[in-house]
């Protein structure tokens, strides 16, 4: 059985938009489904006909709304959705098949957006750069390995997502969650892949581009320092990472990054940092750098 | 306390950046990563990172300098527009200047006619007041000389005809 998860807050007219697609590619993916909204802050105004409504009282961001519909969801499969995301009929369908029993943690569609460099969202290589983790969109034809999944649209094991504790809390309200949960699923071998015979299309942060510019950029610096303080084990690359934002703390004069990555350092200094296990980071970038 | 960069801040003025090098620094010490290999891949990472930091500030300053280039352009189009506004208001000015003075000076013309004719008006009137009072005496006589000759007796008619041939002759002199 598959469960959609599409936490929202206060997207009734993005639902409105986009739910049909989910309904009618659920229906076409030849398994039994069921859609969970989750009302993050219970900001919804209208309750959407024929799904599951799973309300928050508290409003904590897009990562601890995903825990939350993962933790009620029914299905062996999370089917893992923004609000603001049209899926073509046949794209559930084409995942669930190319989503294997066993070795893989997510696969992820040919995400059509507008915020897209190369017209494709789904596909991620990564690779380390003057010390920090850069992450690039890489059209592609065929399944391969990508990066992480976007969170927008994936559809994973239910039972890898909850063994993998999840999305981490510590990035909330959002940005790098998904990142960090595709690389600790990478560290114990599993893969996400990229499949472009999916198509879904995204409208693009129809959230958290309401947010304003300056609290985007805190919470991406915030997020991608977290990010490195976490799950970066390799020695070189860890003192590199450090090296590359003592860079950034002395030479960058924006507020947005300087709170970010105080923030960090703050959250981190609470948190502290994975144990070491599983592949090394060397051998994931490998994996996943871009020919 | 949390450490900053910059001054203390006063009045409105936002608060200062937070500094996170402490903090970076400490962790990099804790870590092992300013010493040995650690130090080398720390200072390799610093300085490339300083370098794509530094080159996006430039950038972005370069950025800033086109918008105020721009927008100093466009100052100066506007000021330039300003001035011929300016300029042709000042002739327009002139102009309605120079026609002011022409109308003060017919103003002024019509102004003196005014008053000669006002002065003409009131001899004129003077005139005719008198002239009506020596008509108002000359019927008054007239009708007292009338009265008088219709009192004669018939006897007298070659005296009535005097008079009245005489009263003739002064009503005939008046209406010259």
């Amino acid at each position: 059985m598959i469960s959609a998860l599409i936490p929202t807050r206060g997207g009734d007219s993005r639902l409105e938009r986009n739910l049909p697609s989910v309904v009618r590619a659920l229906a076409s993916s030849g398994d039994a489904w069921e859609v969970i909204v989750v009302d993050d802050g219970r900001e919804l105004r209208r309750e959407p006909q024929g799904v599951r409504v799973l309300p928050l009282a508290e409003a904590r961001g897009y990562g601890p709304a995903v825990n939350a519909g993962a933790q009620a969801a029914s299905g062996d499969r999370l089917l893992v959705l923004n609000d603001d995301v049209r899926l073509e009929e046949a794209a559930v369908r084409i995942l669930r098949e190319a989503l294997p029993p066993e070795g893989v943690f997510a696969v992820a569609p040919r995400i059509v957006s507008p915020l897209s460099r190369v017209g494709d969202e789904g596909g991620k290589s990564a690779s380390i750069r003057a010390g920090l983790l850069e992450i690039e969109e890489v059209a592609a034809s065929d399944t391969h390995p990508t990066f992480y999944p976007v969170g927008c649209c994936y559809l994973c094991h239910r039972r890898s997502f909850l063994e993998l504790g999840g999305y981490d809390d510590i990035y909330a309200p959002f940005f790098w969650e998904d990142v960090d949960l595709a690389y600790r699923a990478w560290r114990r071998g599993l893969a996400s892949l990229h499949v472009p015979a999916a198509v879904c299309h995204h409208e693009g942060s129809a959230t958290i581009g309401e947010r304003p510019m300056d609290e985007r950029q805190r919470a991406w610096h915030r997020g991608w320092a977290l990010f490195h303080l976490r799950n970066i084990q390799s020695p070189q690359l860890r003192a590199g990472s450090l090296g590359a934002w003592a860079a950034c703390a002395l030479f960058d004069d924006r507020r947005p990054v300087l709170d970010g990555l105080s923030e960090a350092l703050g959250r981190y200094r609470r948190a502290g940092a994975r144990p070491k296990a599983g592949a090394s980071d060397e051998e994931i970038l490998a994996r996943v750098r871009r020919e | 306390m949390k450490a900053t960069r910059g001054s203390a801040p006063t009045g409105p003025e936002p608060p200062p950046l937070p500094d996170p090098l402490p903090d970076i620094l400490d962790l990099a010490r804790q870590e092992g990563a300013l010493h040995g290999e650690g130090l080398a891949s720390f200072l390799e990472a610093l300085r490339a990172r300083a370098r794509l930091v530094l080159a996006e500030r430039v950038e972005r300053l370069d950025e800033r300098l086109r918008m105020l280039e721009a927008e100093l352009a466009w100052r100066r189009e506007s000021i330039a527009a300003l001035e011929e506004n300016v300029r042709a208001l000042g002739q327009q000015a002139e102009g309605l200047s120079e026609e002011l003075r022409k109308s003060s000076e017919a103003h002024g013309a019509l102004l003196a006619h005014h008053r000669e004719l006002a002065d003409e008006l009131s001899r004129a009137s003077g005139a005719h007041e008198t002239l009506i009072g020596h008509h108002r005496e000359l019927v008054d006589r007239v009708a007292t000389e009338l009265v008088s000759i219709a009192s004669l007796s018939p006897l007298r008619a070659r005296q009535a005809r005097r008079r009245l041939l005489a009263l003739a002759e002064l009503l005939r002199a008046d209406s010259r």
